[in-house]
């Protein structure tokens, strides 16, 4: 990782909180608890974690689609609190996103050249005569035919549907993509189709993405670095090769031992966690402690910051080092 | 394979022979299940893959005799412990279904009902299964089997409505609801952890596995997750387009493949520590092809790279490579030895 000296997104101490209300009790949410990233231009950072860790809810404030309660958000070396909204809209282009779902993602109604000329309309990247060729060229380097451009979305195959969801993200020529889970509900024979494509265009355009995940093993072949988030937090980031060789947090291993894996012979022994993630209250302590097989006395007296503990390798627990033997 | 082995040598729980099934259309009926059979021995885990469309459910949904209104059966045979499912009467299959033969499907939200608390609803399977039992012994039964699947505080849990649970214990619930009656034989397990996280997903499946041993059941695992199945099933049968293309013992189905489809799904997932970090994965071209498209020769043929022009004219059958394997493709004879090059190199 050479290219670490100006990170293109700089996140710091991102925080976020929902109001859940159920009767008349109205609790408080941490979705997004003191995160702080940084994404250098032309590298994958994963966001690994189970549902509720506040993944998503990191990539809505990092793509703007909600606003944060604190922290700062830098792009490019500029703070995006700084920008007045001619150059927000800016920003806008330079990032944009691929959600799970390609049959929820694209307006029934519109053929496919209308979806992806869109944007291009939005941020005045064609004209009138050279809209059509720029669509062709788009659908062309996401591997479609320009004929696709007439069909309507329930015309085409999923992995042709998350190809078209690629082409209008990338339409804008973005310098950073935000995927949440953009394979997954993809068939097998197709998905690594669709990652082949998003390793190619990251090759050829430079892109950046931040990529939301739960599929271990994709995650380990796609990326430069590995977030695991937990409850709202960061728990552990690392290189991935260190972070899969060596992760150092009790949940990073239990989510490694809990992926099956496609090998009959290498079967997991007893589940890794018991129990399941506890919402709501956050007392005092290590908000993973109730599930951890490891957790001491110290564990439910204070909260174990995220710190340093090898070359670009953060953990927050008490024991990384006493566990790393 | 010991376990596969002697699986074979008792009668089996479930024998399905050149199943067809089709939805019908006003165009003529479109057939999603084409001549399957299969076979799951006593105490035997089967597993079933395939992508969507590839009929594993539909399939699944006839020997449970649930399929939709619009679809039937148009050939073939299924039997339950011996007897005949397809001439069996839909009150004497309905007796079954439930207490001897049990479903765990994908998603407990829209399979549990969500007005009906969760004592109730499984309480309910005996009032219907065991007319004899007196109320309180059944609620005592439905704390049993809640303790039985992992579920925590079980007697305040009766009181619970299922959107009060996670999806974990949802998932726990419904597969206490599955086993219940105690007589279950055969459990189709439909997608049964997809909708769930990889910790709880471990959860389950250790317990499928411990509960099917210490019960001697059967199970019938579908699912697209060929880790799932890797972890899990004894034997497994790959579907593609409504047709089971290879069918082996698990190890021998992650060693050797012997069908290129069944090859490419293997090669194409990404593996920890693997393979060279952001190069290509192996994929599979095109597309599964639309059950209403005509078809001649090989489903699988306009994506394979092993295709050849008898692959377009015939439709190969499935047919036995050794003891319980068994491929449908014209070429696996020489392909088995290229494949099995390839492995002796990686």
């Amino acid at each position: 990782m050479s290219a670490i000296n100006t990170p293109l997104l700089q996140a710091t101490s991102l925080r976020k909180s929902y109001r859940l209300r159920s009767g008349s009790v109205v609790r408080q949410i941490m979705a997004v608890d003191d995160v702080s990233i940084a994404i250098p231009a032309g590298t994958t950072l994963a966001i690994v974690g189970e549902s509720g860790c506040g993944k998503t809810t990191l990539a809505k404030l990092i793509t703007q689609l909600e606003t944060s309660d604190a922290g700062d958000l830098v792009f490019d070396g500029q703070p995006i609190s700084a920008r007045s909204r001619r150059e927000r809209k800016a920003f806008s282009r330079d990032i944009q996103m691929i959600f799970q779902d390609p049959y929820g993602s694209l307006t029934p109604h519109f053929r496919v050249g209308t979806l992806i000329a869109e944007p291009l309309r939005i941020h005045r990247l064609a004209t009138a005569s050279t809209l059509p060729n720029r669509i062709a060229e788009i659908l062309e380097s996401v591997g479609l035919a320009p004929e696709i451009a007439r069909r309507f979305p329930h015309e085409l195959s999923g992995g042709q549907r998350q190809r078209v969801c690629i082409a209008r993200a990338i339409a804008t020529r973005p310098r950073l993509i935000v995927c949440d889970e953009p394979v997954s509900a993809l068939d097998i024979s197709v998905r690594s189709q669709i990652v082949n494509l998003l390793l190619d265009l990251q090759r050829d355009l430079g892109l950046s993405y931040l990529f939301i995940s739960h599929d271990l093993a994709l995650v380990d072949h796609i990326a430069d670095t590995i977030c695991v988030m937990y409850l709202g937090r960061i728990i552990e980031q690392a290189p991935a090769a260190a972070f899969f060789s060596a992760p150092r947090h009790p949940y990073s291993r239990a989510l490694i031992a809990s992926s099956p894996v496609p090998d009959p012979r290498r079967r997991n022994a007893a589940p890794a966690l018991q129990g399941e993630v506890e919402f709501g209250e956050i007392s005092i302590g290590c908000r993973f402690r109730n599930r951890c097989p490891v957790a001491a006395a110290k564990c439910a007296e204070t909260d174990p910051p995220l710190r340093l503990l090898a070359a670009g390798h953060l953990v927050a627990c008490h024991r990384a080092e006493e566990l790393a033997e | 394979m010991q376990d596969t082995l002697t699986a074979l040598e008792k009668p089996s729980v479930l024998e399905v022979r050149s199943l067809s099934v089709a939805f019908g259309r006003r165009a003529g009926p479109v057939t999603v299940v084409r001549d399957v059979d299969l076979t799951v021995g006593h105490g035997e885990i089967v597993g079933l893959v395939g992508e969507s469309g590839s009929g594993k459910s539909i399939f699944a949904r006839a020997i449970l005799g649930t399929l939709p209104r619009h679809a039937e059966v148009l050939m073939g045979d299924i039997r339950f412990a011996g007897s005949d499912l397809r001439h069996m009467s839909a009150a004497l299959v309905r007796r079954l279904r439930g207490d001897r033969m049990a479903l765990v499907p994908q998603e407990p939200m829209t399979s549990l009902n969500p007005s009906l608390r969760i004592g109730r609803q499984l309480t309910e399977v005996l009032e219907v299964h065991r007319p004899e039992m007196r109320s309180a012994a059944r609620t005592e039964r439905a704390i049993e089997m809640l303790n039985l699947v992992g579920v925590n505080f079980p007697s305040e849990r009766l009181g619970q409505y299922p959107h009060q649970l996670s999806g974990g214990l949802r998932q726990r619930v419904a597969i206490a609801m599955a086993l219940i009656c105690g007589r279950v034989e055969l459990l189709i397990a439909d997608e049964p952890t997809t909708a769930l996280d990889v910790t709880i997903q471990a959860q389950i499946l250790d317990l499928f596995v411990r509960l099917q041993s210490t019960k001697k059941m059967s199970v019938l695992l579908i699912t697209h997750d060929l880790g799932v199945i890797a972890q899990t099933a004894h034997r497994v049968a790959v579907m593609y387009a409504g047709e089971i293309v290879e069918m082996a013992g698990v190890d021998d189905l992650f060693a050797t493949p012997r069908h290129p489809y069944t090859r490419g799904l293997l090669d194409s997932l990404p593996r920890t520590g693997g393979t060279a970090r952001k190069s290509h994965l192996p994929s599979i071209a095109g597309a599964v092809p639309s059950p209403t498209a005509d078809r001649k020769g090989c489903s699988f043929a306009d994506r394979c790279t092993f295709q050849i022009e008898i692959c377009h004219q015939h439709a190969p059958r499935l047919e036995a490579v050794g003891t319980g394997r068994s491929v449908r493709c014209h070429r696996w004879p020489e392909l088995a030895d290229q494949f099995a090059r390839k492995d002796a190199v990686s």
